[in-house]
């Protein structure tokens, strides 16, 4: 939370345009304007990366992962620069993690899965859905896999599983 | 009148809910002792009947579906469950009357199956099990309330001590109504669509309002017809058909709906509105005293020492308990053996008799005790919820091999017998794990390999000190278990490579197990065992006693007798392929034998070495000694006896294990697979021991 308003602070004191490369993982962001030559914006247009859309960045590696239009879209790095960013996102300013990151004792929301697949289908239907609270109860001690609550039940998944699973704190 | 219509048309009651909700102590309680255990045709799915007497004259039949989370469709258990409930499983009367046993403590989770079962449109009597861990938790749950919400009869019910069961039955003795209206819903649009896809199938395909909404659901939210799992819509539907459902799935992308998370948030949205409506939380909902017991048994130190605690126990019990019962047992089928000796006239029957049957059945049976202790342990941990806790704690270690966390009890009961071992694998739920689990149990040192090792360390080391066996010995299991990871490993990144690890598992609140069940799925387990294992091992102690005796020759000495017989034949022709091992056309014989069991090694090595059978060890390691090839060279060199016990640890010489695989993963083809490939790998490891062994200058 903390480390997040610094950057927030930071950028806007500096009043540097922020591009889709300097959002944080699991942020979302709304896109301000887009730059650079026409023909690129053109094709970013066409791919769903218009004004005052909402984009979710997930991945950050060589090129960018992110989510627009509920479709998962991975960008080279030269393009997400054309994307100015204001931080806007939908997530009520918080703070997305994954729920492997959180520690023991740590109460958090299911914000949503990375990927679609039938292990998040399976955990769906679990009752790990969206919206619904969820708390670490305590890791293994081979430090996995992790037990959690939800529902008013235990349930124990996999690191792997756990990084499937997007959550708000 | 139109009553008693009703009633007698019920016939076939299904009992569904989730793992952990206590069905099987219904099942128990419905059918009391008549009930029976098989396998749904074709798959390794349990399939568990009975009868249940609703009044004096009044017998309907029982079915316990298989426990599961949801009906998507994604496991077999889910699939058997899906066919039995719409009665399209082979074998299997469709269901009149569903009885969906819903965890009280647990409600919000239970109830999303019972959203699936709803939209079947079957007639359901809901069984609300484990009221009081409800009360327990601090739930107030208003029964006339959740009913009136959920549409359905609802009976609170405390299986474990019988109460609830007779209102039940009642219940489903005055006949239930199959009145449903569906009530969660999705998102308009979406909703908008799915009606559309439905108008279609019932104009295209001629379905009613009820297989045509699980169909445009299933197409929407996994992409196929719910008929097959395997094969795309395509095979299913015309062009123009799947034209239309195109358009409406890219549609459906374009807003960024996904209709399985819309559906499955719809259902656990409806079910918080009901749960709502009909129960009330005092404190915080959590049960004190399994969160002390968890915060001990999964401690990073405690929990260890209580998990090697728990297993010594267990297993110093099936050992040592289990000796008295075996003895005893040995003891009978001795002295009938010997008894059938004495009053039958000696010849050919007689000899068939004692050495075949006798002998060979009562080879099997010894092992009944440690099953039946085994078992007691498995369902003990099983039903109190210490297995899944113990299945956390060893996760870590049994996924760096690609195993599951519950492949732990199977492997470590196969120390005592690959047979429950592999039984036991039963409470992995996803297919692959478990497969894998079977088709590396074997490769732990079994019981019947302790005889063999005794006797080639005796043979290898005649002055052996007890630390100097118990160290070979430890070896000797430490290698087996060591060829478990490898592969376990192996497997994982090749044959199975496609499977990803799924291991989302509950973990329920500790429970006072039914001592009742553990006893019931007891007696199942070793009627099982005794039959299938009992039967195949019949059969081939005759033909290998069969291979032995024949053809005869009365005038020659034993030796020669065994060496002219079928089996001798054998042995002779299999010298050239084991030759490279160090072992001639007699230890061949015992390999042959020792196929059927392992122990059949020794006493066949007894009947080859010329020996009589009462006689002790020692004696049989003075012939081993003394053994020696035509040309004069010792037979047994250390290098052999080394060979021997390296070829026996890997090598899957045991024809109840081949029975049991080939029933337990539904066909020959895996069965078979492991016999090869663990053959395969004793070959190469005794090849690699000979031969490495000689390179190096031993001998």
């Amino acid at each position: 939370m903390l480390s997040w308003l610094k950057k927030e602070t930071n950028s806007s004191s500096a009043t540097q345009e922020r591009t889709l490369c300097d959002a944080n993982n699991g942020q979302c962001v709304k896109i301000k304007c887009l730059q650079g030559q026409d023909s690129d914006c053109q094709r970013l247009r066409e791919m769903g990366f218009s004004e005052d859309v909402e984009i979710e960045k997930l991945n950050d590696n060589h090129a960018i992962l992110c989510k627009v239009c509920q479709t998962k879209v991975i960008l080279s790095r030269q393009l997400a620069k054309n994307i100015l960013i204001s931080d806007e996102g939908d997530a009520s300013m918080s703070e997305i993690k994954l729920l492997s990151e959180l520690t023991e004792g740590h109460k958090a929301t299911v914000h949503d899965f990375i990927e679609e697949n039938d292990t998040c289908a399976r955990l769906e239907e679990m009752g790990v859905t969206p919206g619904e609270p969820v708390e670490i109860i305590r890791y293994a001690p081979l430090g996995d896999p992790i037990e959690i609550r939800i529902r008013g039940y235990h349930l124990s998944l996999r690191k792997e599983e756990a990084d499937l699973i997007q959550v708000t704190l | 009148m139109p009553e008693t219509a009703v009633k007698n048309s019920i016939q076939t009651v299904v009992l569904a809910g989730n793992p952990n909700s206590g069905k099987t102590t219904v099942f128990n309680a419905f059918t009391k002792l008549r009930q029976k255990v098989g396998n749904y045709p074709g798959v390794t799915v349990e399939k568990k009947t009975g009868t249940l007497a609703l009044a004096k004259d009044r017998i309907v039949n029982v079915i316990d579906l298989p426990g599961t989370y949801s009906l998507a469709v994604r496991s077999i258990d889910e699939q058997i469950a899906r066919d039995v409930l719409l009665g399209r499983a082979p074998d299997t009367p469709k269901p009149d009357v569903v009885v969906c046993i819903l965890d009280a403590s647990n409600l919000e989770r239970n109830l999303y199956l019972f959203t699936q079962i709803q939209d079947l449109k079957l007639p359901i009597v809901v069984a609300l099990n484990m009221m009081d861990e409800a009360e327990a938790k601090g739930l107030t749950i208003d029964v006339d309330k959740l009913s009136k919400e959920l549409g359905v009869p609802v009976v609170p019910m405390i299986a474990t001590q019988n109460k609830g069961i007779e209102e039940i039955k009642q219940c489903i003795a005055e006949g239930v109504e199959a009145r449903y209206e569906r009530k969660w819903r999705m998102s308009p649009d979406l909703e908008e669509d799915v009606e559309h896809i439905v108008r279609l199938l019932k104009q295209h395909e001629g379905m009613d309002d009820n297989a045509a909404f699980s169909e445009a659901m299933s197409i929407l939210s996994i992409g196929r017809p719910i008929a097959s799992s395997k094969d795309s819509i395509k095979e299913f539907y015309k062009e123009e058909f799947l034209f239309q459902i195109q358009a409406i799935q890219d549609k459906l992308k374009k807003k960024g709906l996904r209709a399985r998370s819309a559906a499955v948030e719809a259902r656990y949205n409806w079910i918080k509105h009901v749960i709502k409506q009909s129960t009330t939380t005092e404190g915080d909902g959590t049960l004190a005293l399994t969160d002390r017991i968890d915060a001990f048994v999964t401690h990073k130190i405690f929990g260890w020492l209580f998990f090697i605690g728990v297993m010594s126990i267990m297993f110093y019990l099936i050992f040592s308990i289990a000796s008295y019962p075996m003895d005893l047992i040995d003891g009978l089928f001795a002295a009938l053996g010997a008894w059938t000796e004495s009053v039958m006239p000696p010849g050919i029957l007689t000899d068939l008799i004692v050495n075949g049957v006798i002998a060979g059945v009562g080879g099997v049976v010894i092992f009944l005790p440690q099953i039946l202790i085994l078992f007691f342990f498995i369902g003990f941990f099983q039903d109190c919820g210490y297995m899944a806790r113990a299945a956390f704690i060893m996760d870590r270690l049994m996924s760096k091999v690609g195993l599951h966390g519950k492949s732990f009890i199977p492997l470590l009961s196969s120390y005592a017998c690959a047979i429950p071992g592999i039984m036991a694998a039963r409470t992995i739920e996803s297919s692959k794990d478990r497969l894998m689990t079977i088709l590396v149990a074997p490769m732990m040192s079994c019981s019947a390999r302790l005889p063999v090792y005794t006797v080639m360390i005796a043979a290898l080391i005649p002055e052996a000190s007890a630390w100097q066996k118990a160290g070979i010995m430890l070896g000797m299991y430490a290698l087996g278990t060591a060829g478990v990871g490898v592969m376990a490993w192996f497997f994982k990144k090749t044959l199975l490579k496609h499977q990803k690890p799924i291991f989302i598992m509950e973990l329920p609140p500790y429970r006072f197990p039914s001592f009742k069940a553990i006893m019931l799925q007891m007696a199942d387990r070793s009627g099982m065992f005794l039959k299938r294992a009992g039967t195949i091992i019949l059969a081939m102690s005759i033909v290998l006693w069969a291979l032995m005796s024949f053809p005869k020759h009365d005038n020659l000495s034993a030796h020669d007798a065994l060496q002219k017989s079928y089996a001798g034949q054998i042995g002779t022709m299999m010298e050239p392929a084991i030759k490279p091992l160090g072992f001639d056309w007699r230890i061949g014989i015992g390999l042959v034998g020792s196929f059927a069991a392992r122990e059949v090694f020794v006493s066949t090595m007894n009947i080859v070495f010329n020996l009589d059978e009462e006689e002790e060890i020692e004696s049989l390691r003075d012939a081993f000694q003394q053994a020696t090839w035509p040309d004069g060279s010792p037979l047994f060199t250390p290098l052999v006896c080394i060979g021997i016990m390296v070829f026996f640890v890997f090598a899957l010489q045991c024809l109840s294990t081949v029975a049991v695989v080939w029933r337990e993963t539904g066909g020959w083809r895996w069965a078979l697979f492991q016999l090869f490939y663990l053959t395969l790998i004793a070959y190469l490891a005794a090849l690699a021991v000979y031969q490495g062994g000689r390179l190096l200058g031993y001998s």
